[in-house]
């Protein structure tokens, strides 16, 4: 992992600085006291502009220090294994899934949030029934059983360790879990970024899963510290739609 | 008459009715005028508040309204009976004028009654965008005798209550998603396979396009021209038709890059036994000479 992305950067106002992580390039510069800044994603062509888009953030504050950090999105992201796993009654199965990254881009003092890109352009979707539900972004993943050794680390994603739990009388299964990304927060360590662990227990309940965020990344992540809070803080244990077992409405034309 | 009498009349005017008007009535009458008013203003209010902060701000409203009326209606009973007057015959005028007023008044009395079916019902709200017969546009306002729309370019729209009781109204922003729907029709000669791919890469590529639902793609059947088909696409019902609009692009150019022709209406003739010769013909040249001046004469190749 290019450790040298997350952090605080001085922005040279002769030159602008140029980053790139996952699918996300970034550029930064200095213009009479103004932070510039424009995105591009890898592949993407503006149709009928050669130009990038500049963006403009005026402040009273010295400009020249920019932080770049990590966060994940606002919103659910529907991971999709890509192959569909099924979980007996009464068993348990621990996955690995990459949650998809968004990076913070802070200035001034006190700092602001200029922007929040995604490293990957994200695909929309759609989590629950069509009356009702909410927005979420698609993500395919492997959903490993075990952690992959001898990988460099992901700058475009965050490692999360799920534990799924099916307390039902039947086979549950996992073609689309919904992770809650807003309620973890990131963690930075030798072994990549990772996110608090997650412990899901499916019941059968129309209601949805229970959901509890435990407060660390497992073992597995070793020493961490804390880059981003969640954006929504919560304790103790929640339900909502988790599997797409429990989403009706499939089937639409 | 008592002094209050002498006090109130004009010139030429009849006031026995206050003959038994006391300075305790009066003072009663004032009493409950300065109270009564004011407080059934504010009662209305307070419960006007509280049913807009409960359900809506339409029933707020109509609440509001019903407190208020009959409480002043209440009120003025009071005032005259303290002053003496008779109610007896201001009701048998209240019956003739009542039964006057019904048959003058149906249509609004309708109104009003589907006001109250519609605001109990909500079969939409403020801010919803709704469809009513060839009239499209968003609700300001969901009153006891109408609706009240401004359209999308910017006119103001009253539809009666009764009309929306009695109609189909539709309800374009009720749910949160919307589908969109592209219909192309692709030449005979082309592979519907190989477009239905085409078009479903394209969808998944707009940025806004669901991925669930997912993009669905349909063969709509034989056309005179054409083989049809239909796109079904996803998206958040605020950006429905911005997204449909940059989908609808996208197809054209997309089927365009691929090879894939849209079809447009045409026909073949099949001539008879007979041969059908066709001949172009150039336009004029100044000079008034043609290209038909040097092609054959029709009948020389039979």
């Amino acid at each position: 992992m290019n450790e040298a992305i997350w952090g605080e950067h001085r922005i040279d106002p002769e030159t602008p600085s140029r980053f790139e992580i996952g699918g996300l390039s970034l550029e930064l510069a200095l213009e009479d006291g103004e932070l510039w800044w424009s995105s591009s994603y890898a592949g993407e062509t503006r149709r009928g502009m050669n130009e990038p888009e500049w963006m403009r953030w005026v402040s009273g504050a010295d400009l020249e220090a920019v932080t770049l950090a990590p966060c994940l999105p606002d919103r659910p992201v529907i991971v999709e294994p890509e192959i569909a796993i099924d979980i007996a009654p009464r068993a348990r199965a621990v996955v690995y899934v990459s949650v998809p990254l968004w990076v913070r881009v802070l200035a001034g003092s006190p700092q602001h949030v200029i922007a929040e890109l995604p490293a990957r352009r994200p695909a929309d979707t759609w989590w629950g029934d069509p009356t009702q539900g909410e927005l979420a972004y698609a993500h395919l993943t492997k959903a490993r059983r075990r952690l992959w050794e001898g990988r460099p680390p992901r700058t475009d994603a965050a490692h999360c360790r799920m534990e799924l739990l099916n307390h039902s009388g039947t086979a549950l299964p996992v073609a689309k879990v919904a992770v809650r990304a807003a309620q973890l927060g990131v963690y930075r360590g030798a072994r990549g970024l990772w996110t608090n662990e997650v412990r899901v227990t499916f019941t059968d309940d129309s209601e949805g899963s229970q959901i509890e965020i435990l407060k660390t990344p497992p073992g597995e992540a070793g020493q961490v510290d804390l880059a981003t809070p969640p954006r929504v803080p919560i304790s103790g244990r929640w339900r909502a739609l988790t599997f797409s077992r429990l989403v009706r409405g499939g089937g639409m034309l | 008459m008592t002094a209050w009498a002498g006090v109130l009349a004009l010139p030429g005017q009849d006031l026995s009715f206050l003959q038994g008007v006391t300075s305790v009535a009066v003072f009663r009458v004032l009493l409950l005028l300065l109270l009564g008013f004011p407080g059934a203003l504010l009662l209305s209010r307070a419960l006007s508040g509280w049913a807009g902060r409960r359900y809506n701000p339409q029933t707020g409203l109509v609440v509001g309204k019903l407190v208020l009326y009959p409480l002043l209606l209440a009120l003025l009973t009071s005032v005259l009976v303290l002053l003496g007057v008779s109610l007896t015959p201001l009701l048998g005028a209240a019956g003739v004028l009542g039964i006057a007023i019904g048959f003058a008044s149906q249509t609004s009395v309708s109104n009003i009654i589907s006001g109250f079916f519609l605001i109990g019902e909500q079969p939409f709200v403020v801010d919803d965008v709704i469809q009513v017969g060839s009239t499209t546009g968003r609700v300001l306002s969901v009153g006891t005798m109408s609706v009240q729309l401004r359209t999308f370019d910017n006119r103001f729209v009253r539809i009666p209550n009764e009309t929306l009781i009695k109609s189909e109204v539709v309800n374009l922003t009720r749910f949160p998603i919307r589908r969109m729907d592209v219909r192309v029709g692709i030449e005979y000669r082309c592979d519907p396979a190989v477009a239905s791919d085409v078009l479903l890469r394209i969808a998944r590529d707009v940025p806004g396009i669901l991925m669930e639902p997912e993009p669905r793609v349909w063969f709509e059947g034989f056309g005179a021209s054409s083989v049809d088909l239909r796109l079904s696409a996803w998206a958040e019902t605020d950006r429905h038709w911005e997204l449909k609009n940059e989908l609808q692009i996208r197809v054209k150019k997309g089927l365009e890059e691929d090879g894939i022709v849209i079809a447009f209406p045409h026909q073949v003739l099949v001539p008879s036994q007979e041969t059908l010769r066709v001949q172009l013909v150039e336009p004029e040249e100044p000079g008034g000479h043609g290209a038909e001046a040097d092609a054959p004469a029709p009948d020389q190749d039979g």
